[in-house]
C-alpha cells in the first residue's frame, strides 16, 4: 500500500488510521521506518483512508503525529509504503547511498549526479538519501545526509534514520566503519567489497573453469622477473593494481633485442626505444613506482575494428528477483594509434554486434553466446567469495581466434559508452541497483 | 606526536608561536608537536619532513606521518587539494579541519535544514559568475559575498534610501542612484559566484558593515568554546542582547554544521545585526591565521594550544582504548 502523510499537532506519538480499521489493534502498535521503531497510540479518524491496491500516484493519506514524526525522523513530502503485520507497522522502505569520508564535499550540486537514477521512483518510494559513515550517530542510528526530494527535484540536507539496505557508492571508508553498518542491515549492504586486478586475478584462478579466461599474470617484484616476463611474452602490458580507466599503464614490445615502451602515465602517451637490456633495466631503475603494486601481464594479439583495438564491456547487475543479469553491453574501440579502449582516453562506443561484425565479417555468432556464459560464471563463482555484490563492469577482449580473455571486472563500473549509442540501456542501468535494493526490503515483495 | 600542517609561508612564524606557547603554559603535555607543510609529505613513504617543536629547541626531523594532525592551512592549488584527499583518505591518520575554506551556499543550505539554525538566515540567491550583469534588486537592502570562503574585503553592503543606494565596501562608503546599481557594484566584486542575502537595514560604522566574528574551539568533551568574539569594539554599539544572542547561535551553528561535517575543530563564524540588535548568519570558516597574529592576546593563544592539546591528549587514549572515530 502506498501512503502519505498528514501530519497532526500532538506531544504524544500517535498514527491516525481510518475509522474503518477500528478494532484491528489491541493497545498500542510498533512503527518502524528504517533503523526507527516506535511504540505508538493508535487513533482512528474518518478522515484517513488506507486502501489495498493504491498506487504512487493515489496514495493513500493516513496521519502522524508530529511527536512522532519527529522520533522517526519521517520527510513527510515523500510517497511511503507501508506493511502492515500484526502490531508491526513498517513504513519505507528507507534506501542509503553510501558516500566517501569527504564530507565537505557532499552538497546538493554534487549530489545532482545522482538525479537520473530517481526516474524509476514511483516504482520504488521511500527515503532515499546519501551519506558519509562518518555523519552517523550510532547512538541514536540516525544519518545526516541529503535526501532527493522529488516534489522539487532537489538535494536537500537532513537527518534521518539509518537505513535498511545501503548500495555503496565509495570504497574509501574506514572498514571498521563498513563493518558496523554490514552487521546494522544484515548484510543487506552491496557492493560491500572492492578487489584490486591482482586479487580478482587470484581469486578467478582458482576456478578450473574461469582460469583458462586469464591471460598471464604477474605482480611484479624485481627487473629479472620482469624481463623474464618479457622475453617469455614478447608484449606485455604493466598495470596498477589498484587504478582503473587505462590510468598508470606502460606497454612493452620486445623486438629483436631492442624495446619500446608506450608509456601512459602522463598527460600525453610517450614512446621510447631502449636497445638493449641494460638501457630497459636503467628505465626500471628510474621508474622504481613500476615494482610498487603493478601486474605486469602478457598482451594479448586482440582482434581489431580496422586499425583499432576494441574490448567488450558487460555491465551484470542483481536484478529485483536477485538473480544475475546483463544490462548492457558495449564495445570500446580506442582510436587509430592508441592501446587504451577507454572513452575517457580517447575511445568510443559500439552496440556489441557492430563491433563484432567489423571485426570478423558475418562469421562471429558464437561469440555473444560465449560473453554471455561466461559473465553468468563469472558472477555465479564471486557471489562465492563472501561479499555481496550487486554489479560488476566485466571487461572483455576478443583475440583473432575469438577466444575471450578476462581484462579486468569492476564493482563500480562506468557505463558512459551507453549514455550516447543507448540512452535506454544507460538508465535501466542506473535503475537497477534502487530496484534491486527495494527488493531486499520487506516493502519488495510488494511489486 | 601530533601535526601541525600549515601554509608554507607560516612555518617559522608558527613554530615560534608554538614553541613560546608550549614555553608559557603551565599545563605539561605528554605530547610533542610536529609542525610541516604540505609539500613535505611524502604519502607514499608515509613521513613528513618538518620542525618538531618542545619548548626547547626545535629539531627539523624526518617522521612517520602523525596519525592525528591539525591543519591550520588551505590548500589553493589542484595538486594540493588532491594531496590532502589522499592524505584524509589513510586510515589511521585523522585530520582536523582537513578544509578551511567552505562554500557558503553549502552551509546555508545545511543551516536551512535545522529548524533553529534556520533562524538565523536571511532570504539568499546564488548568483553564478555571468548572473552579475543581470539585475539585482532596485528596491531593497542587500548584501552580496562570494559563495566561497570568509574574506571580509569581498562583501558588499547596499542600504537603499528611497532612489539611492548606499555602498559600503572594502573601499569605504560610496553612493549611487539606484538603477546604476550594476555598474557600481561590478568593479567591486571580482568575477566570482556569489550569494546575495535580502536583508533589512543593518548595523554600520563610520563607512563600514559590523560584522562580528566568532571563534569557536571543539573540547575534547564535543562540547564547543567561544574563544574570542572579534572586534571588541562592534560590542560598543550598546546592544547587550546582541551579543547574548550571537553567543547563543554561534554554537547551534556549529552544532549543525558539525552534524555534516564531522572532523571540525576549531572555526569562525561572521555575523550580521539589524538595527534592533538582531543577529544573522553570514559566513562560515575554518581555522583563521589572524589568530596567531600580534593582534591577539597572549591569553587567548594560549587558550587555544591548551584546549588543542587536551583534545589531541583525550584522542590518543580514546585511540588506544580502540574508541570510536572523533565527531
Amino acid at each position: 500500500m502506498w501512503v502519505k502523510f498528514k501530519i497532526e499537532s500532538n506531544d504524544q506519538d500517535i498514527i491516525f488510521l481510518p475509522l474503518s480499521m477500528k478494532g484491528r489493534f489491541i493497545g498500542p502498535v510498533s512503527v518502524s521506518f528504517g533503523g526507527k521503531t516506535i511504540d505508538a497510540a493508535v487513533m482512528y479518524s474518518e478522515f484517513f483512508d488506507l486502501s489495498e491496491g493504491n498506487s504512487y500516484e493515489n496514495p493513500s493519506i493516513i496521519g502522524i503525529s508530529d511527536k512522532l514524526k519527529e522520533k522517526l525522523y519521517i520527510p513527510e513530502i515523500l510517497t511511503y509504503r507501508i506493511v502492515i503485520d500484526g502490531s508491526a507497522i513498517s513504513i519505507g522502505p528507507v534506501i542509503g547511498l553510501l558516500l566517501g569520508i569527504h564530507t565537505h564535499r557532499y552538497n546538493p550540486k554534487h549530489m545532482k549526479k545522482y538525479s537520473d537514477r530517481f526516474g524509476i521512483y514511483e516504482k520504488v518510494g521511500g527515503l532515499i538519501y546519501a551519506f558519509s559513515p562518518k555523519s552517523v550517530n550510532w547512538k541514536k542510528k540516525i544519518a545526516y545526509g541529503l535526501f532527493y526530494n522529488t516534489t522539487t527535484a532537489e538535494w536537500e540536507y537532513g537527518c534521518f534514520p539509518l537505513p535498511e539496505v545501503i548500495y555503496r557508492r565509495d570504497f574509501h571508508s574506514s572498514p571498521k566503519l563498513v563493518k558496523k553498518l554490514i552487521k546494522f542491515t544484515s548484510n543487506k549492504f552491496f557492493n560491500s567489497h572492492r578487489f584490486t586486478k591482482f586479487e580478482l586475478y587470484n581469486y578467478i584462478s582458482k576456478n578450473s573453469e574461469l582460469i583458462g579466461y586469464l591471460p598471464p599474470t604477474q605482480l611484479t617484484q624485481n627487473f629479472e622477473q620482469v624481463k623474464k616476463f618479457i622475453d617469455a611474452n614478447t608484449r606485455i602490458i604493466l598495470k596498477p593494481v589498484d587504478l582503473s580507466r587505462g590510468r598508470g599503464i606502460c606497454i612493452i614490445e620486445k623486438i629483436d633485442t631492442v624495446y619500446k615502451i608506450t608509456d601512459y602515465r602522463f598527460k600525453e602517451p610517450t614512446v621510447s626505444t631502449f636497445k638493449d637490456a641494460q638501457s630497459l633495466e636503467n628505465f626500471f631503475n628510474i621508474n622504481q613506482s613500476l615494482f610498487n603494486k603493478y601486474l605486469i601481464q602478457k598482451y594479448l594479439s586482440l582482434a581489431r575494428i580496422g586499425k583499432s583495438l576494441f574490448d567488450i564491456r558487460v555491465v551484470m547487475q542483481k536484478n529485483k528477483e536477485k538473480l544475475w543479469r546483463c544490462s548492457g553491453i558495449e564495445c570500446r574501440v580506442s582510436s587509430d594509434d592508441s592501446h587504451l579502449t577507454n572513452i575517457s582516453r580517447g575511445g568510443y562506443a559500439l552496440r556489441l554486434d557492430d563491433a563484432l561484425n567489423k571485426a570478423f565479417g558475418s562469421d562471429y555468432e558464437t561469440i555473444p553466446d560465449k560473453i554471455n556464459s561466461f559473465c553468468a560464471k563469472f558472477c555465479e563463482y564471486m557471489d562465492l567469495m563472501g561479499e555481496h555484490f550487486s554489479e560488476f563492469g566485466i571487461d572483455i577482449a576478443v583475440d583473432t581466434n575469438k577466444n575471450l580473455w578476462l581484462i579486468e571486472a569492476n564493482v563500480f563500473p562506468s557505463f558512459k559508452g551507453f549514455k550516447k549509442i543507448d540512452r535506454q540501456t544507460y538508465l535501466a542501468i542506473r535503475y537497477e541497483p534502487f530496484l534491486y535494493a527495494l527488493s531486499l526490503t520487506k516493502f519488495g515483495s510488494l511489486n | 606526536m601530533i601535526g601541525i600542517l600549515c601554509n608554507q609561508n607560516n612555518e617559522s612564524s608558527f613554530t615560534k608561536t608554538l614553541n613560546d606557547l608550549i614555553r608559557t603554559s603551565t599545563k605539561k603535555f605528554d605530547t610533542s608537536i610536529m609542525l610541516f607543510s604540505m609539500p613535505n609529505i611524502n604519502l607514499i613513504t608515509k613521513t613528513v619532513y618538518g620542525s618538531v617543536i618542545n619548548g626547547k629547541k626545535v629539531r627539523a626531523e624526518k617522521r612517520e606521518i602523525p596519525t592525528l594532525i591539525f591543519n591550520f592551512s588551505i590548500q589553493r592549488s589542484r595538486k594540493d587539494i588532491k594531496k590532502m584527499r589522499s592524505l584524509i583518505e589513510i586510515e589511521e591518520i585523522t585530520v582536523i579541519n582537513a578544509v578551511n575554506r567552505y562554500n557558503q551556499l553549502t552551509i546555508i543550505e545545511m543551516l536551512s535544514s535545522n529548524n533553529k539554525t534556520n533562524n538565523y538566515l536571511l532570504p539568499y540567491f546564488n548568483y553564478k559568475k555571468n548572473d552579475i550583469y543581470c539585475n539585482f534588486p532596485q528596491t531593497n537592502n542587500f548584501l552580496l559575498k562570494p559563495d566561497k570562503g570568509s574574506d571580509l574585503s569581498k562583501t558588499v553592503y547596499l542600504r537603499l534610501d528611497e532612489y539611492i543606494f548606499d555602498i559600503y565596501s572594502r573601499f569605504g562608503k560610496q553612493r549611487c542612484h539606484n538603477c546604476d546599481v550594476e555598474s557600481n557594484i561590478q568593479p567591486i566584486i571580482k568575477n566570482e559566484n556569489l550569494i546575495l542575502l535580502n536583508t533589512p537595514e543593518l548595523k554600520t560604522r563610520n563607512t563600514q558593515l559590523v560584522v562580528i566574528r566568532v571563534y569557536l574551539q571543539k573540547l575534547f568533551n564535543n562540547d564547543w568554546e567561544i574563544i574570542l568574539k572579534d572586534d571588541p569594539a562592534s560590542y560598543d554599539l550598546g546592544n547587550e542582547a546582541c551579543i547574548k544572542k550571537i553567543k547563543a547561535a554561534a554554537p547551534q551553528i556549529i552544532k549543525c554544521v558539525q552534524s555534516f561535517i564531522p572532523d571540525i575543530g576549531f572555526c569562525h563564524i561572521d555575523f550580521i545585526s539589524d538595527i534592533d540588535g538582531v543577529p544573522y548568519f553570514m559566513n562560515f570558516g575554518g581555522w583563521d591565521n589572524k589568530i596567531f597574529s600580534s593582534k591577539v592576546s597572549l591569553d587567548v593563544k594560549l587558550k587555544i594550544f591548551e584546549n588543542l592539546m587536551e583534545f589531541a591528549e583525550g584522542f590518543k587514549n580514546l585511540q588506544k582504548a580502540g574508541g570510536e572515530d572523533v565527531g
